[in-house]
């Protein structure tokens, strides 16, 4: 039974125009999730937050955590279910981290993400909002943090997820 | 086996940091010392880094000179030939000049640049430019406005000069030295010529001079770096990236922090740098791999290398005369080329030059002092040594890897021993000790190690790691880390790199790092060598704990005090717990666990641990030993932050008697002692004396770290409370702007010193009634305060009272009342009632209620306050007097008239003796009191008064004049109704 928040409209408004934007970004027709699903997954997870949320970025902080855990939470159950069946992927571009136009299952970037976090948890956090598209500035102000210090460690986490996606297709 | 995640994080980011492949190949080199895993890991990271990651870092190479350039024909009367080079400030072309007919060098300044502004000064400097007529200076034919096809530019037409540059020369025609000397005399003769014409360079270097085929250096571009940079922006701009690096190394310290006003000894300064390289083909501070904003603070205040460490032949006058032109202190170095040229001639005819420190009784008592620290170093390593390199100064190895190694090591020792006693002289009984410095035997002693390191098979490394770590110990701390880095290297070779010398190699490393400021190299060999020596040697190892506790030493450094305290009380319990422990190892680990609470605010712990500490250091090292005196410095500091004051006073005085002597003035703990010797004085009030220390200590560090370093900033806002507490209010607020000044400029400042010069700011504001201003700094420096030490925490606590004092001038009396009483909540709790502060916070509290005019609840804080301070500082005191002067007029008010008169007439007294009489607050006393005699009817005292308060005005060298009229007058209103009052 999920509780049921107060329903705040313009909340829900600007998650809304924010998870679309960003499920719109790259070539990804394939979703087999519609943005007003995830957007709603997404509504009920942030508004849980919803009294600590005191500024935009942290409030597009949470919702990208939020987006992604939907995401991948779909894309693990989808694949336990066609299990044998390729994949319809669901993918995530990050504009910086892969040659253009090639989409990545959003599954092997959470792979990735994870190992990256086994080692370098604030990295990891800090990837994972640039894969949802914030900006440095965004980040930084969202998680308390200087410019320079997020730029610095998103250059690792993207040296490191780089990596770890290529040697994901380099046949083994 | 994982790799630590810090190190590959720190390594990747170093080595993206560094563009040049074969740069970066050494770097990582360095850093992974052979661990080919760790390699491994930062390289297939550092493929996959982008490479957009130059841009980032603004690291651009050189501009490259464009190709596509299309020159135009014909600028003005020239006819363009060429290009000669390109660089951010415009272009140089060869060009044929019409009447007369001659080859020019026609520099075309990039119009982009020119602001009215500068159009206007570029012309002015194109004549003075065009009056020097020197060899060594390239002429300046014509200067001025010139059409270009597209606009207006001005140009400067040079003398067209052949030749190489300097640097090239110096490589390609391996000069002696003298030739190297007497080219760069030449060099300064036309730098001294341009001086005494008005112009200074501001951008010399060997770029910018020539070296003609017959050796005739010429400068090129005097004074132009003025004419092309805008006034308020001074600094090198984006847009010239390359030619910052190029320019950087030779920049001095005030004009890489921007300073506006430079004068000819900033043109020394980069003479210097040209020497230095010249000299030895290094820069004096290395920037290699540096980013900007780095090697701008490097230059600023990084201690230059000297001469003779990076080449033996080049010690002493060179050496000297180089250093004295790379002070960081302006005001140190050089005063004229002229000097700086006479003293190379000087040693060019073997004369003894000027550069040399003033007096053989100097050197002397230089030696002596200096000597003292050295002796007490060099019986450590006798002991060290006789022993068997495993006790002693290395009791950090364990006993039984001693007995172990015990046979090799005494032949080793043996071995050792004969390299000392020959490098120190015991081998020629006959020969006199020379007094020139007491490094020059450690100098020695370097070489003779090197020279026999053959024979000395691997002991040489524990040989260089105790010359190492005796200069170390005198304060030599560029010359203690390049001897240990080579012992490091040595080590590691002979014994690997978790053996256990190594390890005793890095611990004196990292406390020498931690000593040059180099916190972050400090912190991170600290984590490898004690993750390597828990996992070789153990966690109960003696050399384990040691590199345990460095660790939180430098935890403590950077400010990671959770983290230092953790690793400190580690040490601590496993220290308490070894029966056979070095009990030398538990007195240290004591001090620094102290050290390390009471910055933490567990003062009574802090104490206890301190003085344990003490007690043991007193008893088996004596009075006269760095320890000792390390122990009683932090004991006063700690009485100090208890609140101890006199007690504190007392402590400090001997501290830095002690200092003193074991390692003189120069030493930067001795600095940092007066200044807080200074803050305990101005707790007891005796602000002349604190101001007259604060002085002494800013001298110090100036000459010690440069104008616009943390350190002299700090002093500075300390200065200006002191400077404010003896009501020079103007020189207080100059004093504390100019240091929020440097520290917004440098950006790695820590947040408290910000919060300190805020603070002394809004003190200065406030007296002075610029109220507005004086609340937004106190805000700022509070915000910053809570943020560090939080709220319950002396620094908070004061600069509270400092808020309420704001809240207070500006009228919000119910808002400043209750910060008053939370602050003296705050300290009863915390330092008891009896407690000086917590005096002053009654007192302070009390003062606010008088002007609340609540003299019922005011007579309960004034009273609490003054018996505080009679306990406390005693009946005469001036804030005694002062709080009993208070008290005087709450009767008054209150309509007591002859209890206000008693406690006047007492304070008066009191504060004529305290202040002298002259003092503003003894006059208002006067005032008072005269009224109250009035009041009262008491004529006669009051007419006694009067008269001796005239008189005493008539008399003073600077009467006051109002002071005095408002006697005058009085006295006479009293005698006019003199008749009424005789019956009294």
């Amino acid at each position: 039974m999920v509780p049921s928040p107060q329903f705040d409209d313009s909340l829900y408004q600007e998650l809304r125009s924010y998870v679309v934007r960003m499920m719109d970004r790259g070539e990804r027709k394939n979703h087999t999730l519609q943005p007003t699903e995830v957007v709603h997954e997404v509504f009920l997870r942030v508004a849980k937050h919803q009294e600590r949320l005191n500024d935009r970025n942290h409030l597009q902080a949470v919702a990208a955590r939020a987006a992604h855990h939907v995401l991948v939470d779909h894309a693990r159950s989808r694949k336990a279910q066609k299990r044998g069946e390729p994949d319809k992927r669901l993918t995530l571009v990050d504009a910086h981290a892969v040659r253009a136009g090639t989409p990545l299952d959003i599954l092997v970037i959470e792979d990735a993400l994870q190992k990256l976090g086994e080692r370098w948890p604030r990295q990891r956090e800090i990837a994972l909002l640039r894969l949802w598209e914030m900006t440095v500035k965004e980040i930084g102000s969202a998680l308390g943090l200087e410019e320079t210090a997020v730029r610095r460690q998103w250059a690792l986490a993207r040296a490191f997820l780089r990596r770890e996606l290529n040697r994901e297709g380099d046949p083994r | 086996m994982t790799l630590p995640s810090d190190w590959v994080e720190s390594i990747f980011h170093g080595a993206r940091e560094i563009s040049d492949p074969r740069l970066r190949r050494k770097y990582l080199d360095d850093r992974c010392q052979g661990n080919e895993e760790l390699r491994d890991e930062v390289e297939s990271l550092l493929r996959f880094d982008s490479d957009d990651s130059i841009l980032e870092h603004g690291l651009a190479g050189a501009t490259p000179m464009d190709e596509d350039f299309v020159y135009p024909d014909r600028i003005g009367q020239y006819r363009i030939l060429g290009i000669l080079g390109s660089g951010g400030m415009g272009v140089v072309y060869e060009a044929l000049q019409e009447k007369p007919r001659r080859k020019v060098a026609l520099k075309v300044l990039r119009p982009a640049l020119m602001t009215e502004k500068l159009l206007r000064r570029f012309e002015f400097e194109a004549e003075a430019l065009g009056s020097l007529h020197h060899p060594g200076i390239a002429q300046i034919h014509a200067a001025g406005m010139i059409d270009t096809p597209t606009l207006r530019q001005p140009y400067f037409a040079m003398e067209r000069i052949y030749g190489h540059s300097l640097a090239t020369y110096a490589k390609d025609s391996t000069p002696s030295i003298r030739e190297k000397l007497e080219l760069f005399l030449k060099i300064s003769d036309a730098v001294h010529h341009a001086h005494q014409n008005g112009v200074i360079h501001r951008d010399l270097k060997p770029d910018n001079i020539l070296v003609d085929p017959e050796g005739q250096p010429k400068i090129l571009d005097f004074g132009i770096a003025r004419v092309a940079r805008e006034e308020k922006d001074p600094a090198p701009r984006g847009t010239e990236l390359g030619e910052v690096i190029g320019t950087l190394g030779y920049m001095s310290p005030e004009q890489a922090g921007g300073e506006l006003e430079v004068d000819i000894r900033t043109d020394i300064y980069s003479l210097g740098v040209i020497l230095f390289e010249l000299l030895s083909g290094q820069l004096p501070i290395d920037l290699a791999g540096e980013s900007t904003p780095n090697a701008i603070r490097l230059i600023q205040e990084k201690e230059p290398r000297r001469l003779g460490s990076l080449d033996r032949s080049l010690k002493g006058d060179l050496t000297v005369i180089a250093a004295k032109a790379l002070e960081k202190s302006r005001g140190r170095r050089y005063v004229a080329v002229s000097e700086l040229a006479a003293d190379i001639r000087r040693h060019l005819s073997f004369q003894p030059i000027e550069a040399q420190p003033p007096s053989s009784r100097y050197l002397l008592k230089k030696f002596i002092r200096r000597n003292r620290a050295l002796m007490l170093t060099l019986s450590t390593i006798v002991i060290g040594l006789g022993i068997g390199a495993s006790f002693g100064i290395s009791g950090l190895l364990s006993a039984r890897r001693a007995r172990d190694e015990a046979v090799s090591q005494r032949q080793m020792t043996r071995a050792a021993i004969e390299v000392l006693g020959r490098a120190f002289g015991y081998d020629n009984p006959g020969h006199p000790v020379p007094v020139v410095a007491a490094r020059s035997y450690l100098d020695h002693a370097a070489r003779e190690v090197r020279r026999r390191s053959q024979e000395l098979a691997g002991m040489d490394a524990t040989l260089l790691r105790i010359i190492g770590a005796t200069y170390r110990g005198m304060g030599l701390l560029e010359d203690a880390v390049s001897q240990l880095e080579q012992a490091s290297e040595v080590s590691r070779r002979t014994f690997g790199r978790e053996g256990a010398e190594t390890l005793l190699i890095d611990f004196e490393l990292i406390r020498a790092y931690q000593s040059q400021q180099r916190f972050e190299e400090a912190h991170e060999l600290a984590q490898l060598a004690s993750g390597a020596s828990t996992q070789v040697h153990g966690s109960d190892d003696e050399l384990t704990l040691s590199l345990i506790e460095a660790e939180s030493e430098v935890l403590f450094k950077i400010g990671e005090l959770s983290q230092a305290e953790e690793r400190a009380r580690h040490v601590l319990a496993k220290r308490q717990n070894k029966g056979d422990g070095d009990p030398a190892g538990l007195a240290s680990t004591k001090l620094t666990l102290g050290t390390i609470l009471g910055r933490r605010g567990a003062l009574d712990e802090a104490h206890e641990l301190v003085m344990e500490s003490l007690r043991w250091n007193r008893a088996n090292l004596g009075e006269v030993d760095p320890s000792t005196n390390r122990c009683r410095g932090t004991l006063a500091h700690l009485n100090r932050n208890l609140g101890l004051f006199s007690e504190a006073e007392r402590l400090y005085g001997e501290f830095l008697e002690i200092e003193q002597e074991l390692y003189g003035k120069e030493h930067p703990r001795y600095a940092t002692a007066l200044l807080e010797r200074a803050d305990v004085l101005n707790q007891l009030r005796r602000h002349t004396e604190a101001e007259a220390l604060s002085r002494e200590a800013l001298n110090i560090l100036e000459e010690l770290h440069g104008p616009e370093s943390f350190e002299t900033v700090d002093c500075l806002a300390t200065l200006a409370g002191y400077v404010l507490a003896v009501g020079k209010h103007r020189e207080a607020e100059m004093l504390s702007r100019r240091a929020i000044k440097v520290l917004d400029k440098v950006q790695t400042a820590a947040p408290t010193q910000r919060a300190h010069c805020l603070n002394a700011l809004s003190a200065a504001l406030v007296v002075q009634g610029k109220t507005k201003e004086a609340e937004a700094r106190i805000d700022q420096s509070l915000e910053i305060a809570l943020d560090v030490y939080g709220d319950f925490h002396p620094e908070t606590l004061t600069l509270r009272q400092n808020h309420a004092r704001v809240l207070t001038e500006t009228g919000r009396y119910e808002d400043a009342l209750l910060v008053r009483e939370d602050v003296l909540d705050a300290f009863a709790e915390m330092f008891g009632e009896e407690n000086i502060r917590t005096s002053r916070a009654h007192y302070e509290l009390g003062r606010l209620l008088v002007t609340m005019k609540d003299y019922d609840n005011a007579t309960n804080h004034i009273e609490a306050a003054v018996h505080g301070f009679e306990a406390r500082l005693g009946e005469e005191h001036k804030e005694t007097a002062v709080a009993h002067y208070v008290l005087g007029f709450i009767r008054k008010e209150q309509g007591e008239l002859p209890e206000a008169l008693e406690l006047t007439e007492k304070a008066f007294r009191r504060l004529s003796i305290a202040l002298g009489e002259d003092h503003l607050d003894v006059l208002d006393a006067a005032v008072v009191l005269a009224r109250l005699y009035e009041q009262l009817g008491y004529d006669k005292e009051c007419e006694t008064l009067l008269q001796d308060q005239i008189a005493a005005q008539r008399d003073a060298l600077s009467p006051n004049r109002q002071h005095l009229r408002w006697a005058e007058a009085f006295l006479e209103t009293i005698q006019s109704q003199a008749p009424a009052s005789v019956a009294r």
